[in-house]
């Protein structure tokens, strides 16, 4: 008899970010309609960055921020980085959306089996 | 479904799995991994540790960072050529009208200063130029008028600041690679690094927080104003 410890503890901020990593993975895998890919991409990349956040986390660490108490310090290194991770998210959606919207006035439709069979077609 | 989404799912729920075994099973924690939080004091002089780190340790970092939002910004402007945003043309009423007028001031110097204060309280150069931005955004949603869009900066003004910022960026590093022998380097060039806590300490640390936040403010504006043009 395996004992899962199903408790609050379970719930923490690496599950939840698997969790969320791996349904942007299914709405990126089973939508047909481009924006809804395109927050499926997102809800991955907030799931990666909940991830690196979270990964080494302890309970009684204070923010690294003027803190007198050095050695309970939060890592400053995972939030410095993940700054980069928030820029190149927003990137990446303003450069989709552009491209999306383009495709849509060119070619009229938002679905991607309907978009490469018109394109194939022509 | 296809077979190819549910190997994806299968696979996915695997991976996921094997990964809280791990988890479960290497439960205690051997040895602490570096913390960087009680050197940056020393080393850099900024009290706000993530700042620190973000403008002196991975300063490189943060120079590729400026040039994503730079690209995105380009790439952007570049693809949306109209120059009509019918989106906008929307007749809002008084309140909203006087209310931004009261609104904007004080959305600007609260970016101002949190840009400003980045080395010594949470925040810094892109928070700060997020918060910008949104005045800018907030100006051009109310007052364009029949899809002409009306702007706080010009669009040659942007691009000339955004230019200069990139510039001066990389101006300040090179500043380090003559005074100390190293691309972007801070406290080895002998620049005083005063008291920490001050407004004026931490040697480079506030100049690139005020360049790379001029820098998300113009080129984020860029972008949305950008993506109104349909």
């Amino acid at each position: 008899m395996i004992d899962i410890p199903f408790g609050p503890d379970f719930i923490n901020g690496q599950t939840v970010s698997l969790v969320l990593f791996f349904i942007g993975l299914l709405g990126v895998v089973t939508q047909r309609n481009i924006f809804k890919t395109i927050i499926a991409i997102n809800i991955m990349d907030v799931g990666a960055i909940l991830f690196l956040l979270t990964v080494n986390v302890r309970p009684t660490s204070v923010p690294p921020v003027g803190s007198t108490d050095m050695l309970r310090m939060a890592d400053p290194l995972p939030q410095a980085l993940m700054i980069t991770a928030i820029v190149i998210g927003i990137s990446v959606t303003a450069v989709s959306l552009t491209i999306f919207i383009s495709l849509f006035r060119k070619h009229g439709s938002s679905d991607w089996t309907k978009l490469i069979h018109r394109i194939e077609s022509r | 479904m296809s077979r190819i989404s549910a190997a994806v799912l299968v696979s996915g729920i695997i991976v996921f799995g094997v990964i809280i075994a791990f988890e479960l099973a290497v439960a205690p924690r051997t040895a602490d991994p570096l913390n960087h939080a009680p050197l940056t004091l020393r080393d850099t002089g900024a009290v706000n540790a993530v700042s620190a780190i973000l403008f002196d340790y991975r300063a490189l970092d943060t120079l590729g960072e400026a040039t994503v939002i730079l690209m995105t910004a380009t790439v952007v402007a570049f693809l949306t050529p109209r120059a009509k945003a019918s989106m906008l043309a929307v007749r809002l009423s008084s309140i909203v009208l006087y209310g931004v007028v009261l609104l904007l001031p004080f959305i600007t110097i609260l970016g101002i200063a949190v840009m400003a204060h980045g080395h010594v309280s949470p925040g810094g150069g892109f928070t700060g130029g997020v918060i910008v931005a949104t005045s800018t955004v907030f100006y051009a949603v109310v007052y364009s008028v029949g899809g002409q869009q009306s702007y706080v900066i010009a669009p040659a003004a942007n691009k000339l600041i955004e230019n200069t910022a990139m510039t001066a960026f990389i101006g300040v590093g090179l500043l380090g690679l003559g005074l100390a022998g190293s691309f972007l380097a801070n406290a080895q060039t002998g620049i005083p690094l005063g008291t920490p806590g001050e407004l004026l300490s931490a040697g480079t640390i506030p100049m690139l927080n005020l360049i790379s936040g001029v820098k998300v403010g113009v080129g984020l504006g860029i972008i949305v104003m950008s993506l109104f043009l349909e």
